[in-house]
């Protein structure tokens, strides 16, 4: 059984011992000795434990209480919790088990049984965990196809509509979350799980009667005319009619859900609302919780005729009436799923986390709605799509799912490529790999493998056949993972922009330097607008004349990450470097000053580092003829420049800094980190001595820790006070010391080593004076890397400790020998 | 002095700690550690202060080791106590004797440790 954390919680430190020490061979044991301790300890470690011994009787935090916080924060199911208690009352069980513990032993217990009932729950466990897999990844490969549909239509409704949102996955998945919360809340509408997938699918359709209402009404930025109003009031009736001529089907609930909600979703509760002036429940339930959804959905969404307003802003006109009268039980729930609402916005717009789908799958396990689950999924799949599509500029997409392997291509592609819509298994079709290339799919792969599972961005430049021509395109991706496999892909879903012509132009400019006069005369300056402006002809003056004042200038295109320098040598192949590559990287810097320059018009600034040197960057937004740039301008920082107003230098404060962590805190000697970090790999001519304090632990069982210590720091001062102020001296491991002589004759080595010993064992313990402190040191003196050379003093020292308080000087005969 | 003279002693049972613990030296380390127990200390304090929760806690505590170590006569003394304090606001007047009871119990379980030694 792999070795796991396993927690026990008691407030009795015999209790916990006895625990820890029938658990210690299988577990590694965390103890906390109550309940606030516990949920600090899931905190710290969380998905390290694989089980919680919990006790009930604690000070500070009770177990109920902890049971009570790991549901709060979701942890319950996550960590299987195993009761022990010297309660027997059923009630007390009773209540565990409600909290979600997942078994209860009462002391006095026998080993064997703890040990064999941890085991069964972590076994039960792991099985359900698998089984949610399971069944996440089940449905997820048969929604695929259905959940495609979906988005074709919304997104063609929506760009008629105008509205480019995703107002019809919104409204129907704030239905679903409407009806549930009023389930909870009231047994007057007989709904099942089957009837709220249904009603969640149809209330998408709400606004489907929208399709016979003329665009240039629907489109139309102003206030509507009472004649235009009654045309659109029709795209309720229209839905419904539609619907109700839809071949077959006419049976399936969704069908029928669709023509309710089609035709009602604008009546109102006071009777107000159209086509019919339905009062209060004469409307159906289905269509009235439509309705709020749909005039939430509206409000905090942009549209032609009004910008989109906060979700505060929203609840609080629905509930002062201003989109009409409502259920007053509907608007109760959509109070209660507001802090709901709020989450999953910002988690759409923070980009779709990958746990995301399966904490849903999760959550609608627990409440046994698996085919609610379905739609759930599918909507948020839908929503999370729609957004990244929307949110890039029109043209060239795509979508690639792996299993089954098949790509999608937008109108921007298969027009200047030729190519079909849907292509399956493209990797195999000839006219496929002509466009795209080996190197390019080698090129994408290999970006996507860069990526950690909890990333789903990535950004490749390649070059593609388009309308005949090879062109460099920028790919921007995102990345879908696997459910069920960790790592791997499970669909990308990208933009294509061609930067053929930034990548031309910026060969234009670089041509234009080389054979540009010195002439600086007569540049315009920084305008009000703090942008430069100035023409092509004129980019070679600038960099020359930015040039004299900063140590490096260059032109950055921050779209393709190319840039143009002053220096132009003929060597300068600007195409194959990117902008980044000055600052030893292999990708777009997480803070481009460059492209924040560009977007925000605003110059911008930020300190990059290249081995020991320091570099302030400025970035100045540019215009040449109608498109911008930014002139980069570097200047290295000498210490000097570094000056604080203390009077010390911010670089000394700064390699004092770099001394602490090369430091080890207790004996003020380097520490290991150092030597891995300056020494190991130093080859020379070199006196080492490896030094092994005699009898440490000793020392430490009988005198404790403290004592050990003191004697550590005693011996390391004492040593370091008998040490040239060049030579080095590092703990190496937890009592042996490393130092470096430098330029230390070879006659001496020995001689200066016993003086250590002997120094050291004349040191006397102010609280011990009985205590007796000696140490033994191996010595070497010869060429080689720093790592070879201690190996043999290490050798030296193995036998000087036979002796203890001796010094041995590495021999090759005394130790070819052994 | 062996286990089972302690045991017997102390007013326990050997056998049954003897059978679901399976290690005599485990027994013997955790009883060693029952003279730093400051559980029936707390109990005294807390029942001196009048803190029927903390009392409660104490002996319930106390009443947990007990049964994990089959010291039998001494989780018997503090599950009569456990019971009588168990949802008190304030401390009944029968806790005093029956709290007198568990600190003989485990006074006499310390007493046989000290022979444990001899």
């Amino acid at each position: 059984m792999e070795r796991k954390k396993l927690l026990i919680a008691d407030d009795s430190e015999m209790n916990r011992a006895i625990l820890a020490n029938m658990l210690a061979q299988d577990f590694e044991i965390v103890e906390a000795t109550n309940g606030l301790e516990v949920i600090k300890a899931l905190q710290t470690y969380q998905n390290d434990f694989s089980a919680l011994l919990l006790d009930i009787v604690m000070p500070e935090m009770d177990g109920f209480q902890v049971l009570a916080e790991m549901n709060r924060r979701g942890w319950i199911d996550s960590v299987p919790v195993i009761m022990i208690s010297a309660e027997t009352a059923n009630s007390c069980i009773d209540q565990a088990f409600d909290l979600g513990a997942s078994d209860f032993i009462s002391r006095p217990f026998a080993t064997g049984v703890v040990r064999r009932r941890i085991i069964n729950t972590l076994l039960l466990h792991a099985k359900k965990q698998q089984l949610l897999d399971t069944v996440t990844n089940r449905y997820l490969h048969e929604e695929k196809s259905n959940e495609a549909v979906i988005a074709i239509l919304d997104y063609s409704l929506e760009l008629r509509c105008g509205e480019g949102g995703t107002h019809m996955t919104g409204v129907g998945h704030l239905t679903r979350l409407l009806l549930r919360a009023l389930l909870k809340k009231t047994g007057r509408y007989e709904l099942d799980p089957n009837d709220l997938e249904a009603i969640g699918m149809a209330a998408g359709l709400h606004d489907i009667g929208k399709v016979q209402i003329p665009e240039a009404i629907l489109k139309k930025p102003g206030k509507l005319t009472a004649e235009e109003f009654e045309i659109v009031k029709k795209h309720t009736t229209l839905g419904a009619q539609l619907i109700e001529q839809l071949p077959g089907f006419q049976n399936e609930k969704v069908v029928k859900y669709a023509i309710e909600i089609c035709r009602r979703h604008h009546e109102r509760w006071n009777g107000e609302g159209y086509p019919d002036g339905l009062i209060g429940d004469e409307c159906p339930i289905a269509a009235q919780a439509a309705a709020v959804a749909d005039a939430y959905d509206a409000l905090v969404s942009r549209r032609s005729y009004k910008d989109a307003f906060s979700h505060e802003r929203a609840l609080q006109m629905i509930h002062n009436g201003e989109c009409g009268s409502f259920n007053p039980l509907l608007l109760e729930c959509l109070d209660e799923i507001s802090e709901t609402i709020v989450r999953e916005n910002a988690a759409k717009s923070a980009g779709q986390n990958p746990n995301a789908k399966r904490r849903i799958v999760e959550d609608l396990y627990r409440e046994r709605d698996l085919t609610a689950a379905r739609m759930t999924q599918q909507l948020e799949e839908a929503v999370s799509r729609q957004n990244f599509f929307t949110g890039m500029s029109e043209e060239m997409w795509f979508e690639y799912t792996v299993q089954p392997s098949s790509l999608q291509l937008s109108r921007g592609i298969t027009e200047q490529t030729g190519l079909p819509e849907v292509l399956v298994d493209p990797m195999q079709s000839a006219d496929f790999l002509a466009i795209i290339g080996e190197e390019t799919s080698a090129a994408i792969r290999a970006e996507i493998k860069k990526l950690n599972t909890d990333e789903s961005y990535a950004e490749v430049t390649v070059n593609l056949l388009l309308d005949g021509h090879l062109r460099r395109c920028r790919l921007a991706m995102y990345v879908a993972w696997s459910v069920a496999e960790r790592g791997r892909c499970s669909s990308l879903f990208g933009k294509i922009t061609n930067v053929d012509e930034n990548y031309k132009r910026m060969a234009e400019y670089s041509a234009l330097m080389q054979d540009g006069s010195d002439d600086t005369a007569l540049l315009p300056g920084i305008g009000a607008d703090r942008i430069l402006h100035i023409t092509k002809e004129q980019v070679s003056g600038v960099l020359q004349s930015y040039g004299r004042i900063y140590d490096s200038v260059r032109l950055v295109d921050p779209d393709i990450c190319t840039q143009v320098f002053t220096e132009v040598t003929s060597h300068a192949d600007f195409t194959g470097k990117h902008c980044y590559a000055v600052w030893e990287k292999t990708q777009r810097c997480r803070s481009c000053i460059s492209q924040a320059a560009v977007n925000t018009h605003h110059p911008q600034s930020k300190i990059e580092m290249v081995g020991n040197d320091l570099f302030c960057v400025l970035a100045l937004c540019v215009e040449i003829e109608g498109i911008y740039y930014a002139l980069e301008c570097v200047n290295r920082i000498q210490a000097g420049d570094m000056q604080s107003d203390d009077g010390g230098s911010l670089l000394n404060q700064l390699l004092m800094r770099n001394r602490q962590v090369y430091t080890d805190s207790l004996t003020k000697a380097f520490n290991r980190r150092y030597y891995d970090d300056r020494l190991r790999r130093l080859t020379g001519e070199y006196a080492l001595a490896m030094i092994d304090i005699d009898n440490l632990k000793q020392i430490n069982d009988c005198y404790g820790h403290q004592t050990g210590d003191a004697v550590l720091y005693q011996a390391t001062q004492t040593i370091r006070a008998n040490l040239r102020s060049t030579d080095e001296l590092i703990r190496y491991g937890g009592d042996e010391f490393l130092v470096l002589f430098h330029d230390l004759p070879r006659e001496i080595l020995q001689r200066k080593l016993e003086n250590l010993c002997n120094v050291v064992h004349c040191l006397r313990s102010d609280n011990y004076p009985e205590l007796r402190i000696s140490i033994s040191i191996g010595g070497v003196y010869g060429t080689g890397t720093i790592e070879e050379l201690a190996a043999k003093a290490d050798r030296a020292m193995y036998r000087a400790k036979s002796l203890k308080n001796t010094a041995a000087v590495y021999t090759e005969e005394a130790h070819e020998a052994e | 002095m062996k286990l089972n003279e302690f045991y017997a002693a102390a007013g326990g049972d050997f056998q049954d700690a003897h059978d679901r613990l399976r290690s005599d030296a485990l027994i013997e380390r955790i009883l060693r550690m029952l003279p730093r127990d400051n559980s029936c200390e707390l109990l005294f304090t807390a029942l001196r202060e009048g803190d029927a929760a903390t009392a409660f806690r104490a002996v319930h505590t106390l009443k947990g080791t007990a049964l994990n170590l089959s010291l039998s006569s001494l989780a018997a003394a503090c599950n009569t106590l456990t019971e009588l304090l168990r949802g008190k606001d304030a401390i009944p007047a029968e806790a005093e004797p029956l709290a007198l009871a568990v600190r003989r119990e485990y006074e006499r379980a310390i007493d046989a440790l000290k022979l444990l030694d001899e």
